[in-house]
């Protein structure tokens, strides 16, 4: 054999050696297939995940407490706490001079109702958001990152599917009636006449006139709500109204 | 045959370099396949992250998406707790089928009790409209159920083909 070309025996016979040393390594140690993007991938599955997780119950369980809150605040006439104008037959009184802010109202009533953090609440139509003080935190139980925090604000966002618009509505019809019964000798009679159908004395179920001096007491019906029992119920507004 | 006679260290340098050659050739065969299936692999471990995080997204959609119930707008995830309460799977599954329909998605949504699904038991409810239950992924979600405090939990799973 010319020995210049004896290195072309040993090139192959050092690659087929090579071959089966790491065959038989690799039988005994383990070598795994890595994803791409791994420290991307990890962070979507175990901060990302759990986060959205964690904010899911937020708008579930704010979700239970809104609802409440609404029908809570229409049986108040608006209001978290007592009207300016005072109360007759333990009723919040609605006037002129005396109408709630009712985000603002909605909010404190809210905040009331939920355990935990305090929010502020603002309302878009039929979608309620509510922005919390304090943060979420999530870790990780990979070994590799259990030093990282994942760190998010914990706010909540629920279509209510109720508008708030009904309280302007309720102004409007409010105002329609004071400026038509207003010094009018026969109340009734023209609340009778004047009121919408929606509007029911004392109760929504009785719908039985009762006056205190020139204040009568009032249930207006509004849409239905989802009640913690997945039926709907009915939002009613309850308030006295002066008639001077 | 002169040829060869001649020039007698040609032949054996001849066979050396085809043999080297064959060799070689294997060699980079195998280190191709290698390579490509190494990165095959890899793209399969990484897809198979992305698509539990995307149907995870769609799971979420799906529960928030609203719907009517009872005459009162409301969103599919009161939906399913209240047919869950009322016993009502004809309800839930044909919200459900609406909603894969809308989005044409393919894939199963199946409603436990939390204890039963931790058990390993059957499902209360159903809806699926998938031919072949392989390639798809699944998304895991729990419903607080504070009007049931029997069931004070239960379990969602939504499954999606890729």
């Amino acid at each position: 054999m010319n020995k210049k070309a004896s290195i072309f025996h040993w090139i192959p016979l050092f690659l087929i050696g090579a071959f089966t040393f790491f065959i038989i390594m690799s039988h005994s140690v383990d070598v795994s297939v890595k994803e791409k993007g791994e420290w991307q991938t990890t962070f979507l599955q175990d901060f990302v995940y759990q986060g959205e997780q964690d904010l899911h119950n937020l708008d579930q369980n704010a979700g239970i407490v809104l609802r409440k809150s609404v029908l809570q605040l229409a049986a108040r006439g608006g209001y978290y706490e007592d009207s300016p104008c005072g109360k007759t037959f333990g009723l919040n009184k609605l006037g002129l001079n005396c109408f709630p802010e009712v985000s603002q109202e909605f909010g404190l009533t809210f905040n009331e109702l939920f355990k935990g953090d305090t929010f502020d609440v603002s309302i878009e139509g039929q979608e309620v958001r509510g922005k919390g003080k304090k943060m979420l935190n999530v870790t990780s139980l990979n070994p590799q990152y259990n030093m990282a925090i994942y760190e998010f604000p914990q706010n909540f966002h629920v279509l209510l599917g109720y508008s708030f618009n009904e309280y302007e509505v309720l102004k409007s019809e409010l105002l329609e009636i004071l400026q038509k019964c207003n010094q009018n000798n026969d109340l009734n009679a023209c609340l009778d006449q004047h009121k919408k159908v929606n509007w029911k004395y004392t109760d929504c179920g009785s719908n039985q006139f009762k006056v205190e001096g020139r204040t009568v007491p009032f249930c207006v019906k509004g849409s239905k709500i989802l009640s913690e029992f997945g039926n709907g119920a009915d939002v009613e507004y309850k308030f006295a109204v002066d008639f001077p | 045959m002169r040829l060869f006679k001649d020039k007698k260290g040609f032949l054996d340098d001849m066979m050396d370099f085809i043999f080297m050659t064959v060799l070689l050739v294997l060699g980079l065969i195998l280190i191709g396949g290698v390579l490509y299936f190494n990165v095959s692999d890899n793209k399969d471990v990484t897809m198979e992250k992305i698509n539990f995080v995307d149907t995870t997204r769609t799971h979420l959609f799906f529960l928030n998406t609203a719907t009517n119930l009872n005459g009162v707008q409301t969103t599919m995830q009161d939906l399913i707790l209240y047919a869950f309460n009322k016993n009502n799977p004809n309800l839930f599954e044909a919200k459900t089928k609406g909603f894969f329909n809308k989005y044409d998605l393919e894939g199963a949504v199946e409603v436990y009790n939390a204890q039963d699904y931790i058990q390993k038991k059957d499902y209360k409810m159903s809806f699926s409209n998938r031919f072949i239950s392989s390639g798809e992924t699944e998304s895991v979600l729990q419903l607080v159920n504070p009007t049931n405090k029997n069931v004070p939990l239960i379990t969602v799973v939504f499954k999606k083909n890729e």
